[in-house]
């Protein structure tokens, strides 16, 4: 075998092909590591009081008997403050999102897509120091009293605002992808414009849409550092809005890392729990979306 | 069309309906709460319809003990009266009920001047349990350990850096101390156990005290900082080689070992519930009222031959007028249960106390705590206590 | 899609008509409706920044400037004046980002290369489609398999390893039982690896095909047309996916809260503990009085910076690929 340059630099081409398949390789063993540790440590405890039970207190079954308690608070928490960030965010940034699309030759409205785009890259803690400050400057002039302001509703808020910006821009790309034949060919008939975005633009791309807020919304399940920053946890299930709540992510924050082994063992069955609706939700909107597939992906998550 | 709009329409009111729903208890279901150690009905026999909700923030010190005494009232009161405990740090817990976000704070340390000043409305400093800072290591092959103020402070100095080093040795000379490197711990938060564990390293270690110093939070020259004593404890858990500080229940739930200390006394003590208790028999007859100073009360080092010389109070902190300071932010029921909760902790709820690895109060502290709790105020008027 | 119909074709779309008052009233109605929704998340980001700045004022007046550069951080202990600077956040910022993009840039290129270009045809969906479930992690289970895997795991192996090879060089002396600057920036690098791969395969997607075979038909290796066409003429969309990757990195929280060893001060070694910014938020932020909240306000103005800065900087690279029509990437 001559050692020339041709064969050096084919060999050194299959080299780097192997390399490349190497990466991909890297890359999923974390994956597949994240998903083996949350089944075998998670598994176990799940079980009908797992999603029943109240968080219990810490305890080692090796030092005392324990109770095994369950995570229903948490579950409930995370599904009030999802449901009401969700019930704001999902129109509202809907109707943002078909404003940008329809509205998008205007030059100012380029300027406010671009700065839409802009706020779904703002790290999410942020968004919790935010409304923990807002809400506490508006408790301290004495708009409404300090229960607000590490509350059920100010976690909602600050989810509500990480899912805005994505589910403007998601909607926003989906219309765009809508042929302007179709809006064309509905106003060259006399309907009114407004009529047209909705029974004809809207309807068309209303798949990836809806898939969009989909992902948005899973994204918001599971944020951290934002509800951690402007809610009160608790063991008990959530009684008011202006009052404590506990949530899943938080749950597998605080549980996960106190090292008490009955609150350790909830922690990761809670991530089990995220880590599945998480899966399924991406495997039901690569299916749905098809075309908006990759840039609909979820993304971030602090 | 308008068909899918309204579709839309409605999925979003019902997730809001939901939403909103859960938290009016429409869709609660009963839980059962687990069985409490002692059979003090104490609470149950206070009528309570619906929920009351209280929150609580501060000490993780208090954390496991606090989580027997809330799930105790919720059971006692067949999940009328719910406590939410953070265990953010003392610190933490200070702050918050500076700002009024919370209706009690609980901090292992009394309020410092500065702590003092920013509080919005005069208040209440109660203890409301007993327990011990252990030091905790994870040397492989060893179980028992002594250890003195001075060298604990050379280590966390950074001047002692390995397991072998003769000042250890010679505080153990039956024990083989294996050539590995030694990891410091310390809280990253505002940490009333640190103020405990500081002030004792002042005590024993001048250079500390010239250097250092005490307090919730200190410059710590070397080591790991982890926030809250559970992750302290599950850090020296899991890493070789490694020493830290926390109350007592963190280590023997997490299986954690930990040292015999030396007294003033010059023993080794490893800490137990009555060597414990020991170090606060002499200080409850000199503590101050309620509203009073506690800057001063302190009881590291007490006398005494068997005497553990790290041991500690943890307190309560409430205002003393709860309409005042809260105003519409807390109602009169809560108040009552509020006053319910912290006489039932200081007196009944010590029962709980050994079974999570704290110590009783002395009768003379709990009887203290009494009288406080009784000046509790709302809006002027008294409320109920026992 | 479809043909548009003899109806249309030559018409120009009718301007509305007005012969009932509520006509074009509809469409002022839709316009504005939905103008105010999108001008409200626009005031949201504005209100946002207005309130971060407004509340990091007591900082800016005590330390003004300087606060960026101070090493030291010192809340009231009564005994010491309150003192606070930001350098060894950022500095934790900038190193623990840096090893993110040092390790996951050329993951996520090769990933893409693979995709693009090696991969058989049936594959390279499902897998594009797996890569992408990194995504999918939220960052707190990241950070709980941080603690319980790759913690441990570098520092059993890696971190010792890393010293005796190269413990006599400043960056990996020291250790630090596997919290440090060095995990969290692997686990960054698994974060962003989905981000930036899925962008690089967008730009490499949208290389002519005849740049390729231009280079082959010249005699180049695979490797060598890949490497001279097409990465060149992606580049500047690859560099965009760098930008964004970086954006993504500064700004997680819980990953790096719970593997870097918050260590509030500044080493030159990786195996060392440190402090980025949003961690140091996010464990320091309950327990803050006024002055020290203030001046995590300001810390949190920073990363807020930092991030609008590399979003637009990405944006606009990515403007510059299609000019104003659709964008490359998200």
């Amino acid at each position: 075998m001559k050692f020339d340059r041709a064969t050096r630099r084919r060999w050194k081409s299959h080299l780097m092909a192997f390399l490349c398949l190497g990466c991909v390789a890297i890359a999923l063993y974390p994956l597949a590591s994240i998903l083996y540790t949350s089944v075998v440590r998670g598994a176990q405890a799940i079980n009908a009081d797992f999603f029943t039970q109240n968080l219990p207190p810490p305890c080692n079954p090796s030092v005392e008997s324990c109770v095994t308690g369950g995570i229903w608070p948490a579950l409930q928490g995370s599904l009030i403050m999802l449901g009401i960030a969700a019930a704001f965010a999902i129109p509202v940034g809907m109707m943002a999102g078909v404003f940008l699309s329809q509205y998008g030759h205007l030059k100012t409205v380029q300027s406010m897509r671009f700065f839409v785009d802009v706020m779904t890259g703002i790290p999410s803690i942020v968004v919790g120091i935010f409304v923990y400050a807002l809400f506490l400057d508006l408790a301290q002039a004495g708009v409404f009293n300090t229960s607000w302001v590490l509350s059920a509703l100010a976690g909602s808020t600050a989810l509500a605002i990480v899912m805005l910006p994505i589910v403007a821009r998601t909607t926003d790309e989906s219309l765009r992808l809508v042929p302007p034949t179709l809006a064309e060919a509905g106003l060259a008939l006399g309907i009114r414009r407004w009529r047209v975005t909705l029974s004809v633009v809207l309807s068309t791309g209303r798949t990836a849409v809806i898939t969009g807020a989909l992902l948005a919304t899973a994204r918001a399940l599971g944020e951290t550092a934002p509800i951690l920053l402007t809610t009160h946890f608790t063991t008990f299930p959530a009684q008011n809005l202006n009052g404590p709540i506990a949530s899943l992510p938080v749950l597998i924050f605080q549980f996960g890392t106190g090292g008490f082994p009955n609150q350790v063992s909830l922690a990761w069955g809670a991530t089990l729990l995220i880590v599945g609706i998480m899966l399924l939700i991406s495997i039901v909107a690569r299916v749905a979306a098809g075309v908006v597939g990759s840039r609909a992906g979820l993304g971030g998550g602090g | 069309m308008t068909g899918w709009i309204v579709a839309v329409a409605v999925i979003v009111i019902v997730l809001a309906v939901v939403g909103v729903g859960f938290t009016q208890g429409w869709f609660s279901k009963s839980t059962t709460t687990n069985t409490p150690k002692a059979s003090a009905t104490g609470l149950a026999k206070f009528p309570c319809s619906g929920t009351v909700s209280l929150t609580g923030a501060g000490s993780t010190f208090v954390y496991p003990l606090m989580s027997s005494w809330v799930s105790a009232a919720a059971q006692q009161t067949g999940n009328c009266l719910q406590v939410s405990y953070s265990s953010i740090g003392s610190g933490a817990g200070i702050t918050q009920l500076t700002s009024k976000l919370v209706s009690f704070g609980a901090s292992d340390a009394p309020l410092n001047p500065s702590q003092k000043a920013g509080m919005p409305a005069p208040f209440f400093t109660i203890p409301d349990a007993l327990g011990a800072v252990s030091v905790i290591f994870n040397v492989p092959g060893v179980k028992v350990l002594n250890v003195t103020g001075q060298v604990v402070a050379a280590i966390y100095l950074g001047d002692i850096t390995n397991w072998n080093n003769s000042a250890i040795a010679a505080l153990n000379p039956h024990t083989t101390l294996p050539n590995l490197a030694i990891t410091v711990v310390h809280r990253s938060d505002g940490s009333g156990t640190s103020f405990v564990f500081t002030h004792w390293l002042a005590a024993e270690n001048t250079t500390w005290a010239n250097t250092i110093g005490a307090g919730l939070s200190v410059a710590w020259p070397t080591g790991l900082g982890e926030k809250g004593s559970t992750l302290v404890t599950s850090t020296v858990v899991s890493t070789s080689g490694a020493i830290g500080y926390a109350e007592l229940n963190y280590a023997k739930l997490q299986g954690a070992a930990y040292a015999a200390v030396q007294n003033p006394a010059g023993f080794f003590i490893t800490p137990n519930g009555t060597n414990t208790a020991e170090a606060a028999q002499e200080v409850s007859s000199s503590l101050p009222n309620g509203s009073g100073d506690w800057g001063n009360v302190s009881i590291i080092n007490q006398p005494g031959t068997t005497t553990y010389p790290l041991a500690t109070l943890t307190y309560i902190v409430v205002f003393q007028d709860l309409g005042k300071a809260y105003g519409s932010g807390m109602t009169q029921t809560q108040a009552q249960w509020l006053v319910h909760y912290l006489y039932w902790a200081v007196s009944a709820g010590q029962n709980y106390s050994a079974g999570d690895f704290y110590v009783p109060m002395p009768v003379g502290i709990t009887t203290l705590d009494e009288t406080t709790i009784s000046e509790i105020q709302y809006n002027g008027q008294s409320l109920v206590t026992p | 899609m479809e043909s548009p119909g003899p109806i249309a074709q030559g018409t120009a779309a009718p301007a509305p008509q007005r012969d009932a008052s509520g006509r074009a009233l509809g469409d002022n109605l839709f316009l504005g409706i939905t103008g105010a929704t999108a001008a409200f998340i626009n005031l949201t980001l504005l209100l946002i920044i207005v309130i971060l700045a407004d509340d990091s004022l007591p900082t800016l007046r005590v330390f003004g400037l300087p606060f960026l550069w101070g090493t030291s951080w010192v809340p009231p202990n009564g005994i010491t004046p309150q003192l606070y600077g930001a350098l060894p956040f950022i500095y934790g910022t900038l190193v623990t980002s840096a090893l993110a993009l040092l390790i996951g840039v050329p993951i996520s290129i090769g990933i893409a290369i693979f995709l693009v270009e090696l991969s058989p045809g049936w594959l390279r969906e499902p897998l594009g489609f797996v890569v992408e479930l990194l995504a999918a992690v939220p960052s707190v289970v990241y950070g709980l398999w941080g603690i319980f895997v790759l913690v441990p795991f570098m520092g059993s192996t890696v971190d010792p390893a890393l010293g005796s090879a190269l413990g006599w060089t400043p960056l990996f002396s020291g250790s630090s039982q596997g919290y440090n600057m060095l995990t969290a920036g692997v686990i960054l690098a698994i974060m962003i690896i989905p981000t930036v791969s899925s962008i690089t395969r967008d730009a490499l997607k949208s290389v002519p095909q005849s740049q390729r075979e231009a280079a082959l038909s010249l005699g180049a290796t695979n490797w060598e047309a890949t490497r001279v066409s097409v990465l060149t003429y992606a580049r500047t969309g690859i560099f965009g996916a760098i930008i964004l990757g970086l954006g993504r990195a500064t700004g997680e929280t819980m990953a790096v809260t719970m593997t870097i060893g918050n260590g509030n001060f500044i080493h030159t070694s990786l195996l060392s503990s440190a402090q980025s910014i949003a961690s140091f938020i996010a464990n320091n932020f309950a327990e803050a009085g006024y002055l020290e909240r203030s001046a995590l306000l300001e810390l949190g103005l920073v990363l807020l910076g930092i991030s609008i800065l590399t979003n637009v900087v990405a944006r606009v690279l990515f403007r510059s690929l299609t000019g104003a029509g659709e964008e490359a990437g998200s």
